[in-house]
């Protein structure tokens, strides 16, 4: 990405999301007017706020005045950050569905080994290693110490 | 002296055994997390949150005010050794802290920290004993128009002055307003912002917002720029005490510090950043010696370290005695205080009383726990400093999906998490400050309920949250602390 984009694209998304909250305060029903502030007038001047924000960012980044740490001159990120990134991603989005078909077990072992990984390990034998156990010393420690509730079972089938 | 004997009755709850343990355990865990670099108080006790059902609520203030105050000591001892300051506050102390480290004096640099640490949060400590029930007496006079104001105080204040610019810091006060927003609304039940989904009426949880912001968004940061395994850990060199040269050069910069502290800290407006640096440069301007600084003055960490501690204890006086919280941690011990259904405030040290002199004691014992602790234990927290870059971060992502995951079985929620987590690595990368969108979280909802109230009260006449006199001060002054810093900077620039 170019040095001039990456925040352009941050502002523009911005925007986008400042005008879903503009729709979305506009959709709350007012409901019985026997009060100055009903339930939509705060969101609705935060919304409109944001939507005015946004577009200052907007010009802000177009004229290059959003820094972006990509382009750091002390410290810029190492080669590779796009693959880095990817694992991150990949974990991300991996993680709640090992979490949601298979249990804790499956979606800690994930979300541990693509993080280990995006930090540059690269032994697979010790990742899942190091995953699987601190995993099961996780579960232990929230579900049967603290009992928060982790699900029973540390892996379980999806039916 | 009411506030004596209270606190004589605070102490006696705090060194109760269990409670003891407790402090100890946050002292503990404070120190851990202060150590490690990438994970902080604020997101500790928001991992902690869900607890809140089992533990009573003075035990686990007390570990928070642990976790709160550990913190502060864990973070110099990373800054000295690592020169990766874990917060905004103490970047000073790894500016001096890291040159003194390798000049083969990590030993009195770590020292003068953690006995400044103690002094300046002991002194801080006292301060808030003896303040406090001062501004619950002005505080009962307070009604909703004057809560709003002070919110609205405690917001401007946090977004102007952090960061390094005003638009950013506004974008992310108005996104964690809105965020706040999300779900039923109290008075009329109405849905916002719920999009269709369920999940969403509760609204977010402070923990899921908090946590993937803190944890999750500098994890995925860290990763991107792939520095994170470079860093060189210095040797713990020279006497871990002070030789007489040591205590007659630091004494003047801890004093000087703590004055810096806890007045800043207490203020709506504070946060430890400002004290830390007006100390720093006193104490450069001060000095016979200021081509030092740069290269390892012992003042350099003595003050700041002090600064940033007593700060630390003036932080909880306008979130005990108003319910204002002024930091990101104090905003998360809010909600904390929230969930046991305790609301902070002047009626707190009269509804309450026993749960605020508890904490207040244990910070007191939590001093000293920490600076018997601290300096014994360093070869410990170094070794933790050491833990591989790719485990440490794997182990804060699983800790962190545990935590949410834990409390409420949802994996919609876990979802969130990471949503929050790229949300905060975008704002890293650009620049954007995180703080401003928690407290708008937790802020917001209260500000609109007040605002609500008071408007009522007033018929619907908006005049009323300027010419009631106390809450149209507090207006004035959050106008004037978003002009005169852009007017005094235009004017030097």
């Amino acid at each position: 990405m170019t040095a001039s984009r990456a925040p352009l694209l941050a502002a523009l998304a911005l925007a986008a999301l400042a005008g879903l909250a503009v729709w979305g305060a506009w959709s709350i029903p007012q409901g019985p007017g026997f009060s100055t502030v009903g339930p939509r007038d705060f969101p609705l001047v935060l919304s409109g706020m944001l939507a005015v924000f946004a577009i200052a960012a907007v010009v802000q980044a177009l004229r290059g005045r959003i820094p972006d740490e990509a382009h750091n001159p002390d410290e810029p990120p190492l080669a590779g950050a796009l693959a880095r990134m990817s694992w991150m991603i990949a974990g991300m989005l991996l993680a709640p569905l090992g979490l949601h078909l298979f249990g804790f077990f499956a979606g800690g072992v994930i979300g541990f080994a693509t993080v280990a990984r995006a930090f540059g390990a690269r032994n697979w034998a010790a990742i899942i290693g190091w995953a699987a156990a601190s995993t099961i010393v996780v579960w232990l420690l929230f579900d049967k110490v603290l009992t928060l509730k982790l699900g029973n079972e540390l892996l379980r089938l999806p039916f | 002296m009411d506030a004596l004997a209270h606190l004589a009755q605070g102490f006696s709850n705090a060194l109760q055994p269990a409670v003891l343990m407790y402090g100890f355990l946050g002292c503990l865990v404070g120190t851990l997390v202060g150590v490690l670099p990438g994970i902080g108080p604020a997101l500790t006790i928001a991992l902690l949150l869900p607890l809140t059902f089992k533990v009573p609520a003075t035990a686990m203030f007390v570990l928070f005010a642990g976790i709160y105050y550990g913190a502060m000591y864990g973070g110099s001892t990373t800054s000295i050794l690592l020169n990766t300051p874990g917060e905004s506050a103490s970047v000073m102390t790894a500016l001096e802290g890291n040159r003194m480290a390798r000049r083969g004096m990590a030993g009195p640099a770590l020292a003068t920290a953690a006995i400044g640490s103690f002094i300046a949060g002991t002194i801080g400590t006292i301060a808030l004993t003896f303040f406090s029930p001062l501004i619950v007496e002005a505080a009962l006079l307070f009604g909703p128009a004057e809560y709003f104001s002070l919110m609205l105080l405690a917001l401007v204040a946090v977004t102007s002055v952090l960061g390094n610019s005003l638009l950013r810091g506004l974008v992310s006060l108005n996104l964690g307003l809105l965020f706040g927003m999300v779900g039923v609304d109290l008075q009329t039940g109405q849905h916002r912002f719920a999009f269709g989904q369920a999940e969403l009426l509760d609204g977010l949880e402070v923990t899921i917002v908090a946590v993937g912001l803190f944890a999750v968004g500098e994890a995925m940061f860290m990763a991107w720029k792939g520095h994170a395994a470079e860093g060189k850990v210095e040797k713990i060199s020279g006497s871990l005490w002070l030789d007489r040269d040591g205590w007659r050069r630091s004494w003047k910069p801890w004093l000087r510090g703590t004055l810096f502290g806890f007045p800043i800290g207490a203020m709506p407006a504070g946060g430890a950043e400002l004290p830390t640096l007006l100390s720093y440069y006193t104490e450069k301007k001060l000095s016979k010696n200021p081509e030092e600084f740069g290269n390892g003055a012992i003042e350099g960490v003595a003050g700041p370290e002090a600064a940033n501690n007593a700060a630390a204890a003036g932080v909880l006086m306008p979130l005990l005695t108003l319910g204002i919280p002024t930091s990101a941690t104090a905003a998360i011990l809010l909600s904390a205080f929230t969930s046991y259904g305790i609301a902070p405030g002047p009626l707190l040290f009269q509804q309450q009383a026993d749960l605020v002199w508890t904490l207040i004691a244990s910070l007191y014992v939590g001093n000293v726990i920490l600076l018997v602790l601290n300096l014994p234990l360093v070869g410990l927290w170094v070794q933790l400093l050491r833990i591989p870059a790719p485990w440490l971060y794997g182990g804060i992502i699983l800790i962190s999906t545990a935590g949410v995951y834990g409390a409420s079985s949802s994996v919609f929620d876990v979802g969130l998490l990471y949503a929050f987590g790229l949300i905060g690595f975008v704002m890293r990368r650009f620049d954007f400050p995180v703080a401003p969108m928690v407290m708008g979280l937790i802020l917001g909802p209260m500000a609109e309920q007040s605002m609500r109230q008071a408007l009522t009260i007033s018929a619907g006449d908006f005049a009323t949250f300027a010419t009631r006199p106390i809450s149209g001060t507090i207006l004035a002054i959050a106008a004037l602390m978003l002009i005169v810093p852009r007017v005094l900077r235009s004017r030097n620039a």
